[in-house]
């Protein structure tokens, strides 16, 4: 019986080697992880599967009853998670997780030039004295999100997830985008907004906004998106940001 | 698919993906201290002294960037080997932040604020201190549980019921007593020793970063956000807030810092709180103190830097006001 115990153990880490595999290899990983850690995944994965197969053929005696209950359940856990998450057509984005990093790193619009970059790092920029680059024209993208209170005010909210190294950590964060008609759009529309930073003598009031499953909603209360253009674009391949860079080309 | 159903398993998923790599190499360098580490070396490699044992402790955190979820693996493999307290505790409690690894992501967090780091390594590194400086003269033996999953070349169920030291494994015998005795893992070359250890040991481990996970992953989708944002103008309640979020949340050692520097509507102090305890005491660690560590020693590894954070945090708030 055992016996029996110890190879099942073995057959559980296979399958959660696989998994994480299938993750890496098939999956849209960033669900889950910053897409930078996928070769410490797929290490992993490798790891898990070939301790599981000395498991099954060395079988250990003294497997245990809870472990297998648990893991069991993690396994339930991963396959809903994942459900329709696994396609081969991930395999081709491949291991370098700059599948979100585009080239051109400025856009032309109406004869006007843009600088692509995403709100956190917009964020680091008016945090820092370098207030000449605020000046800027900026192009940033993200969903909306509406409430009386910021309808009433003439704004609405652009946000984006950010995601450090899991989704665990994952903080949504944006910028109030000043527009005189905000029921042009809807509550969780992509948009582009083509614009200036203005920055704002006094802090804006919360305008309490959540997001479901995030630690945290920030919105930054000392600034201002001035739009020239508000565009409405399809969902990007991967709507988080988890690329932050202080300087040109901005990882957008 | 239900939002918070996704929401769960996703955070389930993230955190388990996002612990296993360290959780593995814990689990291999535990397997490798137990076949590799006799006890006599190690008694001949650690300073009889209590002070230089704890500079040990804080030492090895520095020179070996381990994850919290790695390291209690490790140490309770340490422990077992009679590796003293002070300097298994102290390492076990600073590993996870007081490596340059962590030190730098939390400097770039906080935008070069070198206080912030200076601060967070300080609190960490007196909390592990003042533990193991506090567990110096208990018999390491006594502050582990007596497991009920003991590995298959453990002495105490060896063919012979000798509880005599470990030996480094033979190629074709296993594990050889002095006594000339050898375990179950007799036959099995040294690599297959190895990686079935590591395997168990992965398990044991991983059962308690699941369980974790799970309440993590329900506090996720029940717990509410504006509840937090309430307490941020006291210091006394937004010290407490952030570290009751620190401890629910179970954020990385290494991303943390960029979590908490988001909560930039909260005092420094707030934050400085909740980098410091969240690698010292979380959900998924609180699992793992309760399965490896005796009752009392697992609350004391709770509520100790649960207290000293908090106090500190508290002054450092008046004194910087």
């Amino acid at each position: 019986m055992k016996r029996i115990g110890g190879i099942i153990e073995g057959l559980i880490l296979q399958a959660v080697g696989a998994y994480a595999g299938a993750l890496v290899f098939f999956g849209d990983y960033w669900r889950f992880l910053n897409p930078k850690f996928k070769w410490l995944t797929g290490a992993t994965a490798a790891m898990l599967l070939i301790i599981g197969t000395v498991s099954i053929f060395k079988p250990n005696r003294r497997s245990s009853l809870s472990r297998i209950i648990i893991f069991l359940l993690f396994l339930r856990v991963f396959t809903v998670g994942v459900t329709g998450s696994i396609s081969f057509a991930n395999f081709l984005s491949g291991f370098s997780g700059k599948e979100q990093i585009e080239e051109k790193s400025r856009l032309m619009l109406n004869g006007l030039e843009y600088i692509k970059i995403n709100l956190v790092e917009l964020s680091l920029l008016c945090g820092t004295p370098e207030s000449e680059k605020t000046a800027n024209r900026y192009v940033v993208r993200g969903i909306v999100r509406r409430n009386q209170e910021l309808d009433s005010l003439g704004q609405f909210a652009l946000m984006r997830i950010s995601v450090f190294c899991c989704l665990a950590d994952a903080v949504a964060m944006g910028f109030r985008v000043q527009y005189d008609r905000p029921d042009e759009f809807a509550d969780g529309q992509w948009v582009e907004v083509y614009g200036t930073v203005k920055r704002l003598p006094q802090k804006l009031p919360d305008p309490h906004l959540y997001t479901r499953g995030m630690l945290l909603t920030i919105l930054f209360d000392f600034h201002l998106l001035v739009p020239d253009k508000v565009l409405l674009i399809r969902e990007p391949g991967i709507p988080f940001m988890f690329d932050f860079r202080k300087e040109e080309p901005y990882a957008y | 698919m239900d939002q918070n159903l996704k929401v769960f398993c996703s955070t389930v998923i993230a955190i388990f993906l996002e612990a296993s790599p360290f959780l593995f190499l814990g689990s291999l360098l535990s397997a490798l201290v137990e076949l590799y580490l006799p006890e006599d070396k190690i008694a001949r490699l650690l300073p009889k002294g209590k002070l230089l044992g704890l500079g040990y402790g804080l030492f090895a955190g520095m020179l070996i960037p381990t994850c919290e979820c790695g390291v209690v693996s490790i140490v309770k493999r340490f422990l077992k080997k009679g590796v003293p307290p002070h300097v298994a505790i102290t390492y076990m409690l600073s590993a996870p932040v007081i490596n340059p690894l962590v030190l730098a992501a939390t400097y770039i967090a906080f935008q070069g604020n070198i206080w912030m780091v200076l601060g967070r390594a300080s609190l960490v590194a007196g909390c592990a201190a003042c533990l193991g400086w506090a567990m110096s003269g208990i018999n390491p033996a006594l502050l582990l549980r007596q497991s009920d999953n003991e590995s298959l070349f453990d002495h105490a169920r060896s063919a012979c019921g000798h509880a005599d030291k470990h030996n480094a494994p033979h190629p074709r015998l296993g594990t050889v007593r002095d006594c000339g005795c050898y375990s179950e893992g007799r036959g099995q070359s040294a690599l297959t020793q190895v990686l079935l250890r590591t395997a168990s040991e992965f398990l044991d481990m991983g059962k308690y970063l699941i369980l974790g996970g799970i309440v993590v992953g329900s506090l996720r989708i029940s717990l509410p956000q504006e509840l937090l944002l309430v307490f941020r103008e006291n210091v006394f309640l937004s010290v407490g807030a952030m570290m009751l979020l620190a401890i629910l949340v179970s954020v990385c050692s290494e991303a943390d810092a960029f979590v908490a520097a988001a909560f930039s509507t909260f005092p420094a102090v707030a934050r400085l709180s909740f980098v410091a305890i969240g690698p010292m005491v979380d959900l998924k660690l609180a699992f793992m103190y309760g399965a490896f560590f005796r009752k009392r020693i697992a609350l004391a590894l709770v509520a100790v830097p649960i207290a000293i954070v908090y106090f500190s945090s508290i002054l450092l708030g008046m004194l910087i006001r």
